[in-house]
């Protein structure tokens, strides 16, 4: 019975011009949006690594150096851009992608393009996941507001449940019916995403992006069944057909374009960033009256010299056999690693409250849940960002450590700063080679939603086994 | 006859709940709208006011220092020389250009919230090279603001849609459209009424709305008048398609099905491709790049002989050039000054696309605005706020201005082999913001032109449908 009612319901999807000239215009949206999303990636996929590979020449080709010099000189590494970015941008477009490393200072990260648009890219980028995430449910409230006002104006409906139909098994067929229109598109997607993936095997090495393809297209499954449970549902409990559609559309409205934006203004409000300049300030205070207020830079530095004079047993630094400017130097690293440690920790630690808020709102809100999670399964949100973020920073802390230590260990004396180490020993460094967090991390992140989501199947599949559903009820 | 449609539409308008709660719905999120933008504005104003106080606390130290300068002459304390020096009294002096657009910018936050609103006033410094960024989350800039320009674009359609999908299908669907034209009354005479009634309605409540706006965040009342012309012609664009989808005669289902698909293809699908369109034309570019170009350029010219620099100089900067006290003194001093002028040219002309994309998005955006009236009204809002990208690049030419004037005065006194005293140290240029430069007119001449052409099919629509309207 079941296979019959999904059956007749395509078929009169399919008889109806609107519906089925619809299907056809997002189905060729989607087909373009990934395509162009594909070639969109590999234009920002080559730019990163094209980027980051003149840095390291640039690096490595410094010439002959002082090792202070060049950890002034610095370099900039870049996020890689996640190969399902073609799927889901995510944040990438208003995150910084490229960090600059140095001693003495840890940076953000810099240069968001959305900084460098208008006001009209804040109406949205056409891409795979605003196509998935927007007009496909539409596509299943228009599918779905009158699918049973046509059997109750036609007769059909009560010949049905006359005949000895369920109207549970009803709802079911219907809404497998309406979710299997989102499950074709989604296949379509799947499959050009598979092939497209397949195209750059470099790229797509490793279980995690298949992985994560998986995981977002059993996401967007899911997300589609709570539509489409719903909006049968609904469609069943009220009998006018207007008003059918327009409660949908408008719990569409809500959840797709208003409460988002809601929830992170309430979420920016709760927790006010502090600004650039102010956050910086702090910093340097820190750093030159100590994190206590009370230990001036002098005074360590003055500490720190007697202490080393007492280990080498000599009463000047001009007289170690090692140059104390580099030890003096690394010492400092260390005092400055420990504020950026406490602010950017405090920081980071607004942010991730920020994201917890928006979070909870997945409890309400069940787009919120799909939208982190895509974001998420992309590789392509906070938690990543601020991943990427201190994996640079490790990076910089171990080089600038490096280059400390040649300069104190390396065979110069206390004050000479026009000694140099040969350009081949910058070549040896170590670059840096960021590994993107596993899938099970990413989605660790996303305990909430996966929580909410999961709720919210529940509770619409709760409802449809409600004694409510009745044939007088649906008649 | 029409005044009767009128008194009995009202009374219908007023009986209707959804339309109510919907009204104050509308009502309930602009008051939220314009609390939230308050808010973030404060927050906002807070931040440029501290740099600006750092500005104000640092003349407040530095002046008394160039006063013992100027009256002790030779005979000052030593460790005021730095002071005297130009490089380190530009340096000492820590002045900001700051992008502080009006309180209007609480209503309609644009694209405020993604700039780093201040630069740094100093001999190396370029625009295209920002000493800072402000601090963001990068998930709210992507769930965007719900500023009252949000409502306004966003929300008010869909006021406009559920009130008018079924001004003439519903009466037809309970049989009341055959009677009403018994008594002489024409469908096209009631569907206008009607529609314009809403217009009228909803008009009103969108002025009242950006009139609190204003009251509230204190905004200069003469961009009020483009804000209420903003939303007038916004609104006769969607009741002209409200209008036209009547026409057709068919269901209020349909109809609510067709126009719900306008507020789609309007406010997400032609953006977006619009926006596809601009960033396929014309990319951003990286900026990283040019950073670290600009970092070799400033090292190898600074490794040039000093020589060259000076062959170079006397090419780049004649006028300077013939200003330089002969027989040449202290060629190390004057290097820097030559490094720094040839350095900086040198950046400025590869920074120059950087600051040439920006405007060239800016145009193709307005070319396509009659493909994107969204982006009409939005851009009517946002750069009467000041908040837009243009706006933002209008800033920066200022803050370039200034930077210049600056390194042209401070190279001067340096080249010269002077030193800073009072007199030169209130010569130092601090910034002064351009004058805000609103579009409104071509946008709303868009909106209007887009608002008479589907009047124009509206009423092409109700003569050719006549039997089934």
């Amino acid at each position: 019975m079941l296979v019959q009612i999904i059956q007749n319901e395509w078929r009169i999807a399919w008889r109806e011009r609107q519906l089925s000239v619809l299907w056809i215009i997002i189905g060729g949206l989607l087909l373009f949006a990934t395509f162009s999303g594909w070639q969109n990636f590999q234009r920002i996929h080559h730019e990163r690594a094209e980027a980051a590979q003149l840095m390291r020449q640039k690096w490595e080709n410094q010439g002959d150096q002082n090792p202070h010099s060049s950890a002034h000189y610095g370099t900039y590494v870049y996020k890689p851009v996640s190969i399902l970015h073609f799927l889901d941008p995510g944040i990438d477009k208003f995150a910084g992608v490229s960090l600059r490393l140095e001693g003495h200072v840890q940076h953000g990260l810099a240069f968001a393009a959305a900084s460098e648009q208008s006001s009209l890219s804040r109406f949205g980028d056409l891409h795979t996941g605003l196509i998935l995430q927007v007009l496909v449910p539409l596509l299943l409230i228009f599918v779905a507001f009158n699918s049973f006002q046509r059997e109750r104006s036609s007769g059909a409906l009560r010949l049905m449940l006359a005949q000895g139909t369920a109207p549970r098994s009803l709802l079911w067929g219907k809404i497998l019916a309406v979710w299997s229109m989102a499950l074709a598109l989604l296949l379509l997607v799947l499959v050009l995403s598979g092939v497209l993936a397949l195209s750059q095997p470099q790229l797509s090495q490793g279980t995690d992006v298949w992985l994560r393809l998986l995981g977002l297209t059993t996401l967007y499954a899911l997300y589609y069944f709570l539509i489409s449970a719903m909006a049968v549902q609904l469609a069943a409990a009220i009998r006018q057909p207007a008003l059918s559609l327009l409660s949908l559309l408008s719990i569409w409205v809500l959840s797709t374009v208003i409460l988002p934006k809601v929830v992170a203004a309430s979420a920016e409000q709760q927790k006010p960033l502090l600004g650039v300049m102010q956050f910086n300030e702090q910093m340097h205070e820190e750093r030159e009256k100590g994190l206590n207020g009370h230990d001036p830079e002098d005074a360590r530095s003055k500490r720190f010299e007697r202490k080393i004079l007492a280990k080498y047993g000599v009463d000047d630094p001009s007289k170690l056999p090692i140059n104390y400017d580099g030890l003096l130097m690394q010492e400092d690293e260390y005092y400055g690693n420990a504020v950026w440690d406490k602010h950017f920790g405090l920081l980071n630690r607004d942010l991730r409250q920020q994201a917890q808020y928006t979070a909870w709102s997945s409890f309400v809100n069940p787009f919120q849940a799909l939208r982190n999670l895509s974001l998420s399964l992309a590789n392509a949100d906070l938690y990543q960002h601020l991943h990427f973020q201190k994996a640079a920073e490790m990076y910089r802390r171990t080089l600038i450590r490096t280059l400390n230590e040649k300069m104190a260990y390396g065979g110069s004396k206390t004050g000479d700063w026009d000694w140099t180490v040969p350009e081949a020993w910058f070549s040896e460094l170590e670059d840096f080679n960021y590994q993107a967090p596993a899938m099970a991390w990413s989605l660790q992140q996303r305990t909430l939603e996966l929580v909410a989501i999961a709720a919210w199947a529940l509770l619409l599949i709760l409802l449809l086994w409600m004694p409510w559903w009745k044939a007088e009820r649906l008649l | 006859m029409i005044t009767t449609i009128l008194q009995y539409e009202l009374k219908q308008l007023l009986r209707k709940r959804v339309g109510w709660a919907l009204f104050l719905f509308i009502l309930l999120g602009g008051g939220y709208a314009i609390a939230y933008g308050w808010l973030n504005y404060q927050h906002y104003r807070t931040q440029i006011d501290e740099v600006q106080q750092k500005q104000a606390e640092t003349y407040a130290e530095l002046a008394p220092k160039y006063d013992t300068l100027t009256q002790l002459g030779d005979q000052a304390p030593e460790r005021l020389n730095s002071f005297g020096d130009p490089i380190m009294a530009d340096w000492w002096y820590r002045r900001y250009s700051t992008w502080l657009p009006g309180s209007l910018s609480a209503l309609a936050v644009g694209q405020r919230d993604q700039q780093t609103p201040y630069h740094r006033i100093q001999l190396y410094r370029n625009v295209n090279l920002p000493e800072l960024e402000e601090i963001n989350n990068p998930e709210q800039l992507l769930a965007g603001n719900f500023d009252l320009s949000f409502v306004l674009v966003y929300l008010l359609p869909l006021l406009v849609i559920v009130l008018g999908f079924n001004a003439l299908s519903q009466d037809r669907e309970e049989g009341i459209l055959s009677l009403l034209k018994v008594q002489g009354l024409t469908p096209k005479q009631l569907l206008f009424t009607r529609v314009g009634l809403q217009f009228g309605l909803l008009w009103g409540l969108s002025i009242l709305i950006c009139s609190i706006g204003f009251g509230v965040v204190a905004a200069d009342w003469a961009h009020w008048p483009a804000w209420v012309l903003g939303c007038g012609a916004w609104l006769i664009l969607w009741a002209g398609l409200v209008a036209w989808v009547n026409t057709w005669g068919r269901s209020s289902a349909f109809n609510a099905t067709v126009l719900a698909g306008f507020w789609i293809v309007l406010l997400i699908l032609l953006p977006a491709l619009t926006n596809f369109w601009v960033d396929r034309t014309y990319p951003v570019l990286p900026r990283s790049e040019f950073m670290a170009t600009a970092r070799d350029i400033s090292s190898q010219e600074w490794d040039r002989p000093v020589a060259a620099i000076l062959a170079d100089f006397q090419k780049t900067r004649p006028d300077l050039y013939a200003k330089l006290p002969q027989p040449l003194r202290d060629t190390q001093a004057i290097k820097v000054f030559m490094y720094n002028e040839n350095s900086m040219a040198k950046v400025e002309q590869l920074g120059a696309p950087l600051m040439r994309t920006g405007s060239q998005r800016l145009g193709l955006e307005n070319r396509l605005k009659y493909l994107n009236p969204a982006y009409a009204f939005n851009a009517i809002l946002t750069t009467s706020a000041g908040t837009e990208l243009s706006n933002f690049i209008d800033w920066q030419n200022a803050t370039k201005e200034t930077l210049k004037q600056n390194r042209e005065l401070v190279t001067q006194i340096g080249l010269a082999g002077k030193t800073f005293k009072k007199a030169e140290f209130e010569r130092l240029p601090t910034f002064k913001a351009p004058p805000l430069k609103a579009q409104v007119g071509g946008n709303l001449l868009c909106l209007g032109v887009l608002a008479g052409l589907l009047w124009l099919l509206v009423w092409w629509s109700a003569q050719r449908n006549a039997a089934e309207v």
